[in-house]
């Protein structure tokens, strides 16, 4: 009991112990405190805000005294929008004209207070998607600046807050942020209720400071509703330049010296030993470089030098290294049939170390073998033994080249096709190396002799063909410039061709025919259908600028077609009147290039082709369907090409032959 | 008279008959040609073989 109550004494004392603050002594030895402050200054946030409000509205007042009465003129400044930030605004696509596709895009002030008072719109703001409601979405890109110009020094910025206005906005749209980082975030625009139209419209902002580690490129609105837009702002950390203030540090306590790195003494140096190389030359060797051998290697490399020129040793040699120096080795045997006077004569090691060049080898072989013309001719002196020699080996040489020559007898000198645009390097290329063949053929006066001349023309043309056809498809397809996306549907590339060509220039036009020229359109099968189509629509377009071309141009399209010249407007007059001539040209490339292998194949065999199709489809029609009207006896056939009448020749006269024939026959049969 | 037409609608099938190389040459002749000489070969050669025919009689 009594134990319990001092226990409880005890406890109670001890809480009042813990209680008590009871003041603890440190050690209060004095001490040098350094302190290190840096501040850094670092800028305020930058807020930029595109308001697209130009100069304010200004009235300048001016007054004249004139005698005793006042003039005073008023001038009003009617501002314009203007840009007050480096945002790259989107623009309307532009035509090859300079004109716009269309008026996606404008910048006004007729919905802000005092006009429409519409959708929170101050002033100057966009418009996008222009006076088009729920067709298709168009994206507006915004491209935010890179840069800020401070103190005339321009420097980079991180922006990471974008915001905007927008109204007016009926349906939902997108808005997708990218990031520096190529990452894009997308936000749902959502639409906006129309009952109040002085506040319909959103503040939008995004803000990525906290949550991404990148920062804003640009942003795109993606509508498909005719909206407006206005205060686009964006935010960035102004850089700026670092103060650093650092107060006066104590100096910091000695280190410790450290212990000097122990150097151990430098080896005595090795004894040398004058060796005499079997040569007779003396050299210092080392003990160690007589024991593993150096000193007889040294003499072998020695004595190979001699004898081949080469420093290798006995061992180097034995094993083939000499083969790399172009160095044979003649067995004994061999230099027996040689003959011993051989070793009598000459001097090898001296052989060894003359080194003739390639040409200078090649002359003295060729001064060999004609020993016998050398001793015929008198020379004067050694110059033009060599001079002599050389237009024998170049004589040669041109005759094995001139052997592999392909020669080509062209008939009719007018077949020849020259492209001018080539005949200056063509020329350039061929004038070096046939300008000695010229030469070399005025001195022999000989004609070269033919050899399978038809043969190889006609494997040299196909060759070159094929080289050529793929050359040429590869440029027609750079000079088409058109980017098609491989999800389209089949309508869908279409119509992205029939908008290419609808854009392209009369030049471009014509510049992809002369291309279509150059391949031929029957070989076209090498492009891809995308090109095919391309050049079809373009064939097409020609033939319905027809009057804005010129003579030059028009012979492209008739070089296209395969006709006359003449012919191209007969069938620009043909394609508006008759469906058949219509479809013809419609369908011209497609049909040349199935009918690749079909020789002379041409605009009129493709409307043979149609028409005969169309007689199957409905023949009473072919025959009925006549518009008397356009039949004038006079001019009757004006309205075909000569390739057409030609066709036509082809059949009627041979038609008409067989039927007078077998009348004959049948008379004939009769008389009998 | 249904007797003399079905005679003659024999006749003309035979003649027809008798024609058809003449005519397979006449109607590609026909396809070859474009505009206005295409109308009048293929009008003359239905004109031609209806006059051909409608004079099975007059010519025997």
């Amino acid at each position: 009991m009594l134990f319990r109550r001092i226990s409880n004494y005890f406890r109670i004392l001890l809480v009042t112990v813990l209680l008590v603050p009871i003041p603890v002594f440190a050690n209060e030895e004095q001490t040098t405190t350094t302190t290190t402050t840096t501040t850094t200054t670092i800028p305020g946030e930058v807020e930029e805000i595109e308001t697209f409000d130009g100069p304010e509205e200004t009235t300048t007042t001016t007054t004249v005294p004139e005698d005793n009465t006042t003039t005073t003129t008023t001038t009003t400044t009617v501002p314009e929008w203007e840009q007050s930030t480096d945002i790259e605004l989107p623009e309307d696509e532009l035509d090859s004209q300079g004109n716009e596709v269309e008026n996606n895009i404008q910048i006004d002030s007729n919905h802000s207070n005092g006009n429409w008072s519409c959708c929170g719109m101050t002033d100057f703001h966009m418009n996008l998607h222009y006076f088009q409601h729920g067709n298709d979405s168009n994206d507006y890109t915004f491209t935010l600046p890179e840069t800020t110009t401070v103190d005339e020094e321009e420097l980079d910025i991180d922006i990471y807050e974008v915001g905007f206005r927008i109204g007016a906005l009926n349906n939902d749209g997108t808005v997708t942020y990218t990031h520096t980082d190529e990452t894009t975030q997308v936000n749902v625009l959502e639409g906006q209720d129309n009952t109040d139209i002085e506040n319909m419209f959103e503040d939008v902002v995004y803000n990525i400071y906290d949550t991404l580690e990148t920062f804003i490129e640009s942003f795109t609105i993606t509508i498909n509703d005719w909206s407006l837009l206005d205060d686009i702002s964006f935010k960035y950390i102004q850089p700026t330049t670092t103060t650093t203030t650092t107060t006066t540090l104590p100096p910091p306590p000695k280190p410790e010296p450290e212990p000097e790195p122990y150097i151990p003494p430098p080896p005595p140096e090795p004894e040398k030993v004058v060796v005499i190389l079997d040569n007779g030359e003396e050299a210092e060797y080392e003990q160690h470089e007589i024991d593993d051998g150096t000193v007889e290697r040294d003499n072998q490399r020695k004595k190979n030098l001699e004898i081949y020129g080469v420093e290798l040793t006995d061992e180097q040699i034995e094993r083939g290294d000499l083969e790399q120096y172009d160095i044979e080795i003649i067995e004994e045997e061999d230099m027996g049939e040689l003959g011993e006077e051989f070793f009598d004569d000459v001097d090898v090691p001296d052989f060894v170390e003359i080194e003739f060049t390639e040409e200078e080898l090649e002359r003295e072989t060729k001064k060999l073998e004609l020993e016998e013309e050398i001793e015929i001719f008198i020379f004067e002196d050694e110059e033009e033994i060599e001079e002599f020699i050389d237009t024998v080996i170049e004589v040669e040489e041109f005759l094995e080249e001139f052997e592999e020559v392909e020669i080509i007898i062209i008939e009719d000198i007018k077949d020849i096709e020259i492209d001018l645009d080539d005949w200056d390097t063509e020329f350039e290329e061929v004038e070096e190396d046939e300008l000695h063949e010229e030469d070399i053929r005025r001195d022999d006066n000989e004609e070269p002799k033919v050899l399978q001349v038809e043969d190889t023309a006609e494997e040299v043309e196909e060759i070159l063909t094929e080289e050529m056809v793929e050359q040429e498809v590869a440029e027609l397809e750079e000079v088409i410039e058109i980017e098609i996306e491989e999800d389209l549907t089949d309508e869908e590339v279409e119509e992205a061709i029939e908008v290419y060509v609808q854009e392209l220039a009369t030049e471009e036009v014509v510049e992809v025919l002369e291309e279509v020229n150059d391949i031929g359109v029957q070989n076209l099968d090498q492009a891809t259908e995308e090109v095919q189509e391309i050049v079809q629509a373009v064939v097409e377009e020609a033939i319905e600028e027809i009057e804005e071309l010129t003579e030059e141009q028009v012979e492209v399209v008739a070089d296209v077609l395969q006709v006359e010249k003449e012919d191209v407007e007969i069938i620009a007059e043909a394609v508006k009147e008759d469906e058949v001539v219509a479809e013809a040209v419609e369908e011209y490339v497609e049909r040349a290039v199935e009918n690749a292998d079909v020789e002379n194949y041409t605009l009129a065999d493709v409307v043979t082709e149609v028409q005969f199709e169309t007689f199957l489809e409905n023949p009473i029609e072919t025959f009925v369907d006549i518009d008397f009207e356009e039949i004038n006896i006079e001019n009757i056939g004006d309205d075909m090409t000569q390739d057409q009448k030609e066709k036509a020749q082809e059949v009627v006269v041979p038609v008409i032959l067989t039927r007078i024939a077998s009348m004959a026959a049948f008379i004939f049969r009769k008389t009998i | 008279m249904i007797n003399k037409l079905w005679n003659w609608l024999v006749e003309a099938v035979k003649e027809t008959l008798n024609l058809s190389w003449t005519l397979v040459g006449l109607v590609i002749a026909t396809l070859t040609l474009t505009g206005s000489a295409q109308q009048v070969t293929g009008l003359a050669t239905v004109i031609t073989l209806g006059i051909w025919l409608l004079t099975i009689g007059f010519r025997k």
